[in-house]
């Protein structure tokens, strides 16, 4: 109840202001662009091209557009030359139906009544054309395309794959996503958001793979959502979180299109987002954030191979520095003598203890990869380099750290880069901080206590109902075929179990190709 | 909905006590450590009480100033890798926590390699030790144990000749280079527990010896250079033969030749020489893993125990010149090597004979297998193991001759 | 039922089975060994087996009269509602005190093998702080965690099994029944505490989603848990024969530290202390979810939060107090927890079951 009235309020003031909303356009030409002109008032970048319909009885009429947002050869070719060129209005009189149908040659023109829609889309940019003595107007899409052309995702690169990434274009996007799924099953859903930003919102997805409960509970999450204006999509993932303080988060997002219709194809849902590279992914789990694009280019064993790397650096990127402290700290016959020897000759000099040295690296780095992202590109290059230099080398010849503390904190650089999902990479830098405080306090059993609330957590949250550790737990054997390691593709028949139950074969079984039989088979008889 | 601040403010309480309570019990920075390698046990009498001396063989990982070097207790030499510090105490760990009055840095026996036994230790000290040991946190259940003649102090102050320091030379000696004679054998601290816990069992520990290198002595009677002011000092670590203990009490040595034997009756034998004399001429026989198999034969009141050791050898070395080797010359050979192995053996069961302790865990394994008959016997044990009846039979075979003929 | 959760056969019994090996594999053996010496196996397949198999029977016939009740809830159906209400609260107490003789195991190995000189109150309190989030969050989280936990708990307990094989001696598995039957069954006692453990099912059982595969939980529970202790027992007799085994409180912790392949693979003892301070912590979470619904039931409240905090706060405490010591808690776990245990786990329940056939009281079935 209490969300009804909240939206109703904010309609009103978004709009009553003009007392227009239910209000139809009039008649009268004067009268509609004296209301347009308050309306928009002040902006400059709006146009009106006045002119005249028709030769013999000329009817008035004007075009109003936004000016930065038109294609101005459309417009002139398609829209201006063809009304300037009629000669002679029908028998029964010049109405918009006649205009849309026999003289815009347009792909996509529409007829509106109401103000609140015509201002909605000429804010958008479309043009909107006005004729004298009609109640009501066509909104004529002239709309120049500003986005960037298509071009290699920056923050997901592969060496082997498709080099083609989202656009902040919306059409583009689904344009992409719709070259790699060539099937009336794609659905694609727009939604808006925001009342005054108004962000068109697509939702995608498989009919027939999807579980039609998971599409309406998205749907219904993305509508229950009141803002004003959404320009980022972490925004908008917050809204749609199932576990809302969570640091760890169960929405994934991609730049890639193969990804997102690989996704399309588990029988998950992608919400694409105008303005925005980034769509996002739901349901995930954990072992989906651990998968790169490439893991399906590449040979399987050695996809395989990666993503046992993958996992481990993945704990490392978790616990290196907190495993490094408890050990130097708490557990010293852990290590053998002869590496404790030269830890301990290393750390001689070093004033601090190993939580305060760790924490001074983990620091240090974590302010050089900001500065990095914020940089210029070219600065960034530079200040890495002397980043690593001056933190690194002066650091320990300064004596303020030990050259194996500066080998740990590396290594777990390192292996949090190599975590696919950027999302997953950073919750993982929080945790670090909280695990090496743990480690620093009780040693291995801190760590270990620590680790049982988090697998206790990571079990209780979940994404759109699915568990966030899925198939690992609850198990499903079948699925973990393309967790740790990936088999071939002729072995994955089924789609992963929590997603596409309903239509779990994938593709044919015993598809394993073998050579053609030597005696007796096909090769031979011809 | 209400669940979630609820459970946040407990988690970051639990965060909060976890930093606050803690922080100084049980750290310790490794900077702040004194690594004991190895750890020889003396007993001393002070004051007419009996002590126990603890020498510890600490890592140095800091050059002290020379003026500060305190050469009392070892060889200046060794400076710079690892240095024997002793303390005493009543108990051990009253020594081991008296240690710290002279030492700045925490003593941390995690790392120990050996352990030195010095013949001083009596029967009720030598189960103190075993209490320590197995009681330590830190210490490992493999950590060797060896024993020493003399001041376990001096053992651990001998000058290492290929390793940096003298513990791990001596681990290597057992571990790495042992199996290659199996003129010693390797005792950690388990075997030590379970020797000594087992009825039936007698505990052996390696002896360590020290002597001076005989090239040292060569060179200083040739009268190159003036070294000889150093020569006594500069001895090395030698790990060959066995000390016997009977009841927690030493009583005696192995030999390098009898411990042997004991390896092969107690199916510990690695690989090893056998020299041969056949034909008047010598033969190197290269043994490689023997088994022995142990069986117990009771009838009426004799005990028969008949050990029966097989395996197989190549041979490494034969004779003056090289001389055709037919399969009747294996065959002399293989007797010769069995004659000789079982001398080996019977020389070493006579001397534990001599020292009335059961070495070989023949009671054991009368125990083991025949527990009616070791109820009866085990009271006695000790003085019916000298009169047992034991028969040594060998089974080799030679394999190999290498690529002469 | 206060938990909504929901768990399948497979996840009832790891529960029932981790609510027993969290601590029972790494603190057992040495007492089993100290009885029973090399005949050991006999002690845990036989006495225990048996044993098991009888407390799980009559948990599970005991449940299926009640399928969508935890055992606190129908006591007072069965024997009237005060003297119900007042055996539930005790039984809800006794759960606690369990649950504290658990912690106090729990944080006096950490204690003992770690952390000298870290006082145990806070290693309990952090113990049960990480249990009672887990209780907290629910049985499906439990049994999920549960799933991943013994799957590791099972390659590490394989691992150091393996890996401590070329230190078996043969030798020690003898003699065989030395002394005669008696120490080999007498030694099952102390191995039949734990089993009995499988009496959980009495709190669990309304959560199985396919209640007639309840057997095969129960069962084989029991089943998997001799096969485990068996093995792990006998590895460590093997290894360090059973006269030097009975002095170890901690005996699989002293293989893990014995492991040397090669002065290559050692100082793996780090694995058992992970499934340790993990199992620990599982166990508890498990035993402080029945202590806190048993509480919760008893009270008649219908949220189980609040008296699960409760049940946590009374069983740090209770370890404090029983358990204050190691020679209190060694005394206990040796001498007084095999009886306490089976009047707990088999006597209760089955005088219950008892009244409940011969009262002829049901609850109602799930449809």
């Amino acid at each position: 109840m209490r969300k009804i009235l909240r939206k109703t309020e904010i309609m009103k003031m978004d709009l009553n202001n003009y007392e227009l909303e239910n209000e139809s356009i009039t008649s009268s030409l004067e009268e509609n662009r004296a209301i347009i002109d308050k309306m928009f008032n002040p902006c400059d970048d709006m146009q009106f091209r006045e002119f005249v319909i028709g030769h013999e009885h000329p009817v008035p009429a004007f075009i109003v557009f936004l000016d930065p947002a038109l294609n101005y050869d459309v417009f002139q070719r398609d829209v201006m030359e063809a009304l300037l060129s009629i000669k002679d209005s029908p028998p029964e009189g010049i109405s918009n139906k006649w205009l849309i149908q026999e003289k815009l040659p347009m792909g996509k023109v529409l007829e509106a009544q109401r103000w609140a829609e015509v201002i909605n889309k000429i804010s958008s940019g479309m043009a909107g054309l006005f004729v004298e003595g009609l109640n009501s107007m066509v909104l004529i899409s002239v709309f120049e395309n500003n986005s960037r052309t298509i071009s290699e995702p920056s923050s997901e690169t592969v060496t082997r794959g498709a080099q083609d990434g989202f656009t902040e274009d919306i059409r583009r996007n689904t344009a992409l996503l719709r070259k790699r799924l060539h099937t009336p099953r794609l659905a694609i859903k727009q939604m808006e958001v925001g009342d005054i930003t108004r962000t068109r919102i697509n939702l995608v997805y498989l009919k027939g793979i999807i579980e039609e409960d998971l599409v309406t509970e998205i749907e219904e999450r993305i509508n229950n959502i009141k803002i004003d204006g959404i320009v980022a999509d972490g925004q908008l993932e917050e809204f749609l979180r199932d576990s809302p303080w969570s640091i760890i988060s169960t929405v994934d997002s991609t730049e890639r299109p193969d990804v997102l219709a690989a996704a399309l194809l588990e029988g998950r849902a992608g919400i694409i987002f105008d303005n925005t590279p980034f769509s996002l992914i739901v349901p995930v789990n954990l072992t989906s954030l651990i998968q790169s694009p490439e893991d399906y280019y590449d040979n399987y064993w050695f996809s395989s191979f990666i993503r046992l790397l993958r996992w481990s650096a993945f704990l490392t990127s978790l616990l290196a520095p907190a495993l490094y402290i408890a050990v130097t700290t708490y557990h010293q016959e852990l290590l053998p003598t002869q590496l404790l020897l030269s830890i301990i000759i290393s750390r001689e000099k070093v004033p601090f203890p190993g939580l305060v040295e760790a924490l001074l690296m983990e620091m240090s780095f974590e302010i050089l990869r900001e500065a990095g992202v914020r940089l210029p590109r070219s600065f960034g290059q530079t200040i890495s380099i002397v980043g690593a230099i001056v933190i690194g080398q002066a650091a320990v010849s300064a004596g303020l750290v030990s050259p194996a503390m500066v080998v740990v904190v590396s290594l777990t650089a390192i292996s949090s880069f190599s975590t696919p999902s950027l999302s997953l990479a950073n919750s993982v830098r929080i945790m670090r901080f909280i695990f090496m405080l743990a480690a620093a306090s009780l040693g291995l059993f801190g760590i270990m206590v620590l680790f049982s609330i988090l697998m206790f957590h990571l079990c209780s949250i979940r994404s759109f109902g699915i568990p966030y550790l899925s198939p690992l737990a609850p198990v499903s054997f079948s699925d973990l075929k393309d967790t740790f390691i990936r088999v071939p593709a002729w072995m994955m028949d089924k789609r992963p179990r929590q997603m596409a139950s309903n239509n779990l074969q994938r593709q044919a079984s015993g598809q394993k190709p073998e050579p053609p039989s030597p005696a007796g088979g096909k090769g031979e008889k011809q | 909905m209400r669940k979630r601040p609820f459970i946040l403010i407990l988690l970051l309480l639990l965060l909060l006590m976890n930093m606050t309570f803690s922080g100084c019990w049980n750290r310790r920075e490794v900077q702040q450590l004194s690594i004991g390698t190895g750890l020889g046990i003396d007993m001393i009498n002070l004051d007419g009480k009996p002590q126990f001396r603890l020498s510890v063989l600490a890592l140095q990982t800091t050059q002290p100033p020379k003026s500060g070097d305190t050469s009392q207790m070892g060889n200046p030499a060794t400076a710079g890798t690892a240095r024997v510090i002793t303390s005493q105490g009543i108990t051990i760990y009253d020594a081991v926590r008296n240690w710290n009055l002279r030492s700045s840095r925490q003593l941390f026996l995690g790392h120990t390699w050996i352990i030195v036994l010095g013949n001083s230790i009596t029967p009720e000290g030598l189960g103190e030790v075993l209490d320590f040991l197995n009681r330590h946190k830190d210490i490992r259940f493999r950590t060797l144990v060896v024993a020493y003649d003399g001041s376990a102090q001096e053992a651990l102050q001998a000058q290492p000749e290929f390793e940096t320091i003298t513990s791990l030379e001596i681990q290597q000696l057992i571990l790495q280079n042992g199996p290659r004679v199996s003129k010693t054998g390797t005792v950690n601290i388990f075997q030590m527990t379970y020797d000594l816990l087992t009825p039936g069992r007698e505990l052996v520990l390696p002896r360590v010896q020290l002597i001076t290198p005989p090239e040292s002595l060569s060179q200083s009677q040739i009268g190159i250079g003036n070294t000889d002011k150093n020569a006594p000092q500069n001895k090395v670590v030698l790990v060959s033969g066995s000390g016997v203990y009977r009841d927690y009490k030493r009583v005696g040595c192995l030999s390098a030749n009898e411990t042997q034997g004991m390896l092969f009756i107690k199916n510990d034998f690695q690989t090893g020489i056998i020299p041969l004399t056949v034909f008047g001429q010598n033969y190197s026989i290269l043994l490689g893993k023997a088994s022995s198999k142990i069986e117990t034969e009771y009838d009426q009141d004799s005990l028969i125990i008949n050990v029966k050791i097989k395996g197989t050898g190549s041979i490494q070395e034969g004779g003056s010149a090289i001389n055709e080797i037919t399969p009747e010359h294996i065959k002399q050979y293989e007797e010769a090597l069995n004659q000789a192995v079982t001398r080996i053996c019977y020389e070493a069961l006579s001397r534990s004979k001599e020292l009335r302790s059961d070495i070989f865990g023949f009671g054991d394994k009368i125990h083991r297998h025949n527990p009616e008959l070791w109820k009866n016997i085990s009271e006695e044990w000790e003085d019916i193991y000298p009169g047992i009846d034991v028969n040594i039979s060998c089974d080799f075979s030679i394999e190999h001759y290498g690529p002469v003929r | 039922m206060l938990d909504k959760g929901r768990i399948d056969s497979i996840q009832l019994l790891l529960i029932l089975l981790m609510a027993e090996l969290g601590t029972s594999l790494f603190t057992v053996p040495s007492r089993v060994i100290a009885a029973a010496g090399p005949d050991s196996w006999i002690s845990i397949v036989v006495v225990s087996g048996v044993y098991g198999l009888i407390v799980a029977w009559v948990a599970l016939t005991l449940s299926q009269r009640f399928p969508t009740q935890v055992f606190t809830e129908y006591l007072p159906d069965i024997i009237g509602r005060i003297p119900g209400k007042i055996l539930a609260g005790i039984f809800a107490v006794v759960l606690m005190h369990i649950t504290s003789g658990v912690l106090s195991e729990g944080s006096a190995f950490i204690h003992i093998a770690f952390l000298r000189e870290t006082p145990p109150l806070l290693l309990n309190i952090i113990l049960i702080g990480a249990a009672f989030y887990g209780a907290f969050l629910g049985i499906e989280v439990i049994a999920r965690h549960n799933l991943l936990l013994f799957a590791f708990f099972s390659v590490a307990t394989l691992a150091v099994i393996l890996l401590v094989l070329p230190d078996i001696n043969t030798e020690n598995f003898l003699p065989i029944l030395e002394h005669g039957y008696k120490p080999a069954l007498l030694g099952g006692k102390d191995s039949s505490a734990w089993r009995g453990e499988v009496f959980l099912l009495i709190m669990f059982y309304p959560y199985l989603k396919l209640k007639q595969e309840a057997s095969k939980a129960a069962y084989g529970k029991v089943i998997v848990a001799v096969i485990y202790s068996t093995i792990i027992t006998m590895t460590v007799i093997g290894v360090f024969g059973s006269v030097v085994a009975s002095t170890q409180l901690y005996p699989v912790y002293r293989i893990a530290r014995y492991i040397s392949i090669g002065q290559i693979i050692e100082r793996i003892d780090i694995l058992i202390v992970i499934i340790w301070v993990a199992g620990v912590i599982m166990k508890l979470a498990i035993f402080l979810h029945a202590a806190g619904i048993a509480a919760a039931t008893t009270m008649g409240v219908n949220n189980y939060r609040w008296p699960l905090l409760g049940a946590a706060v009374i069983t740090t405490v209770m370890a404090l107090t029983f358990f204050g010591n190691q020679a209190q808690s060694d005394y206990f776990f040796s001498n007084i927890w095999p009886l306490y245990a089976f009047s707990i786990e088999l006597v209760f329940p089955g005088i219950i079951l008892l009244l409940a056939f011969l009262l002829k009281k049901k609850g109602v079935s799930e449809q």
